[in-house]
């Protein structure tokens, strides 16, 4: 029972991370249409970018984190610039394209300045937890995890929700060309949904590998996040916050009680599993929109 | 496919031809007997850049078809090889002769092509790219769980109708064969009424559909016809390196191939041939500087063999994205149409 407990809030903790990932790039295609193939690698980037500040130049975190924000925001304004901007109204294929060609890229920079190996976090937390009742303990990492996600999630739905600027995004997400004639500056727009993309993308990676340690390989967790996304519908905002935690969920649950099974690496490829399963039955995802297509 | 002017197809069989003039046939002639003959000219090192290249052409091939000529995005084209590859080596360990391994190897591929490209029906674009790529990790877990992935098994050299591969000189034979083929099956594939749908599926589905095509039936042919090609040229990998292991079918392995498809031009089987030879050419050219810059930059020394190539194909793959989308193919097409009306080229 009480692992199970623990399973359940591992879960979570992990899924609201998937969540905010996953925000990050709908953001990006609910107002541009650009399907983001480069969040993986820049999700990572951030985490880099948090060992670098803090274990090599020894900073405190909240300051490492503060930095990456900075750079990943600079960054992701470069890339919207030059890339992205004269992509938009390009066929799909060519976006993805170049997008994965972006990812790389930026693969290839991690490479060159961190190289292959396993780098580890020096332990950021104590051990132990605050404990729920007598049933369950919920260790520092997680209610690090937890706070900070529903921080930047709660921060996020507001801002798009109640600010003027989240109104200008909702309105260039509906239709980009009455945006524009209402006198919004789409371009800002558009920089700005890449700059909190890339933002939340950086930090949610660096909050996970700040427990595996990182590796370039790391990119699965963007990966996953963009499956989180796929799955809720890269419409809904909403749907990307349930599934993310149910996703979590169901792979700790996995890597718990059937990876012993089967020999491990189950809770791995879960996330696609479910993918192929939702799309096959609402290709739209589950609380995407369905959009007819005419000739 | 132009020609000289005057030059007139009088009978069906000409227009059936895909060789047409003398001066085409003495060119494939030419070209295949500079193949044949390649293995005594150049070294060693350069002919293992030749058969990873031969290789590597039958693979994109199946990918042409699929991205090329469909529109369909396969990011799990390396995954498909990879079970080619394997279910062709257990094969070989139970005993069956190569001839037989190498088209069930192929059918293997193509039948979880069609499992995978399932999805193609009911979702299209970015949503598929990304099954695909669902699909890529779906089927590395396969084998490396159940197939006894990472370990690998050991391929000994096949025996070929009383030739044992067990040379790099006879391997290239094989894989040259293998690639001269399989680019014949793909110009007879998409020039026929299978190709034509695939291209109307390509520019529009839905207007395809109108039109009566069954675009259902085309997409998963599609799929599974370039898993086909995937499979072959997943075992001759494995049949090569003699050794199968999960390793060495990686997603980044599958953007290359992506990318060799950009560079050389989506939807032209000369492009194929471009865009493996200009991409393994800028691995190869990245594998000979980087000890260079190791040198010149010791702090690199450690990293940048593995990052070279990386940023300067994917440098490669967004400038062609940018700027050339159509390819090396189109500047082909450029350069022999101006020498072709060479001297009154307005």
């Amino acid at each position: 029972m009480n692992e199970l407990i623990n399973y359940l809030i591992t879960g979570v903790a992990n899924g609201f991370i998937y969540s905010m990932i996953a925000i990050g790039f709908i953001l990006i295609f609910k107002c541009s249409k650009i399907f983001n193939f480069a969040q993986p690698e820049i999700t990572i980037l951030g985490a880099y970018i948090i060992y670098a500040a803090t274990v090599q130049f020894k900073l405190p975190f909240m300051l490492g984190i503060g930095i990456t924000i900075g750079l990943i925001a600079i960054l992701a304004l470069i890339i919207e610039r030059v890339l992205l901007r004269p992509m938009i109204g390009q066929p799909i294929l060519s976006i993805i394209l170049l997008t994965l060609g972006l990812g790389s890229f930026v693969r290839g920079a991690i490479i060159l300045i961190w190289g292959t190996e396993w780098l580890r976090f020096p332990p950021l937390f104590p051990e132990g937890g605050v404990a729920i009742g007598r049933i369950a303990t919920l260790s520092y990492p997680h209610v690090f995890f937890l706070s900070m996600c529903s921080l930047f999630i709660l921060s996020l739905g507001a801002y798009y929700r109640f600010s003027r600027g989240g109104l200008a995004m909702r309105a260039t997400a509906d239709d980009i060309i009455v945006a524009k004639v209402l006198g919004i500056k789409v371009t800002r727009v558009l920089a700005l949904t890449w700059v909190i993309a890339s933002t939340v993308g950086g930090i949610g990676g660096a909050l996970l590998t700040s427990v595996t340690g990182i590796h370039y390989t790391a990119v699965e967790i963007g990966f996953k996040s963009m499956a989180v996304g796929l799955v809720g519908g890269l419409e809904s905002l909403a749907g990307v916050i349930v599934v993310g935690p149910l996703l979590g969920i169901a792979e700790t649950l996995i890597a718990g009680y059937i990876d012993p099974l089967v020999g491990g690496g189950l809770s791995e490829v879960a996330a696609y599993f479910v993918l192929m399963v939702v799309l096959i039955f609402r290709p739209h995802g589950i609380f995407g929109w369905e959009t007819i297509e005419r000739v | 496919m132009r020609r000289r002017h005057g030059l007139f197809n009088v009978s069906y069989k000409q227009e059936l031809a895909l060789i047409r003039t003398r001066f085409e046939w003495t060119l494939l002639v030419a070209f295949l007997l500079l193949m044949a003959v390649l293995p005594k000219l150049i070294s060693l090192g350069w002919l293992d850049f030749f058969i990873r290249a031969g290789i590597t052409i039958v693979v994109v091939t199946g990918l042409n078809l699929i991205t090329g000529y469909c529109g369909q995005i396969s990011m799990g084209h390396a995954a498909f090889m990879g079970l080619g590859g394997f279910i062709g080596a257990i094969l070989m360990k139970a005993g069956t002769p190569f001839l037989l391994a190498l088209p069930l190897a192929g059918l293997s591929a193509g039948i979880s092509g069609l499992i995978f490209g399932m999805p193609a029906l009911r979702v299209k674009g970015l949503y598929l790219a990304f099954t695909t790529l669902a699909a890529h990790y779906i089927i590395m877990f396969i084998l490396v769980r159940l197939l006894g992935g990472t370990v690998g098994y050991e391929v000994a050299p096949p025996t070929v109708l009383g030739f044992k591969l067990n040379s790099e000189m006879r391997i290239y034979y094989l894989v040259l064969i293998m690639a001269f083929l399989s680019t014949c099956f793909a110009k007879n594939i998409v020039r026929g009424k299978a190709g034509r749908a695939f291209v109307a599926v390509r520019d529009h589905d839905i207007a395809a559909n109108t039109l009566g095509i069954n675009i259902y039936y085309y997409k998963l042919l599609v799929f599974f016809v370039g898993c086909v090609f995937a499979g072959v040229g997943g075992f001759l990998q494995v049949v090569y390196f003699g050794w199968a292991s999960a390793d060495t079918f990686t997603l980044w392995s599958a953007i290359w191939y992506i990318g060799m498809i950009i560079v050389g031009g989506m939807g032209t089987i000369v492009g194929v041939f471009f865009g493996s030879f200009f991409i393994l050419g800028i691995d190869h050219f990245c594998s000979i500087v980087s000890p260079m810059v190791a040198n010149a930059f010791p702090v690199l020394s450690g990293t940048v063999l593995g990052a070279l190539p990386l940023l300067v194909f994917s440098l490669v793959l967004m400038l062609f994205i940018v700027f050339e989308p159509r390819g090396l193919a189109h500047r082909w097409e450029i350069i022999r149409e101006s020498f072709r009306v060479f001297p009154f080229n307005y």
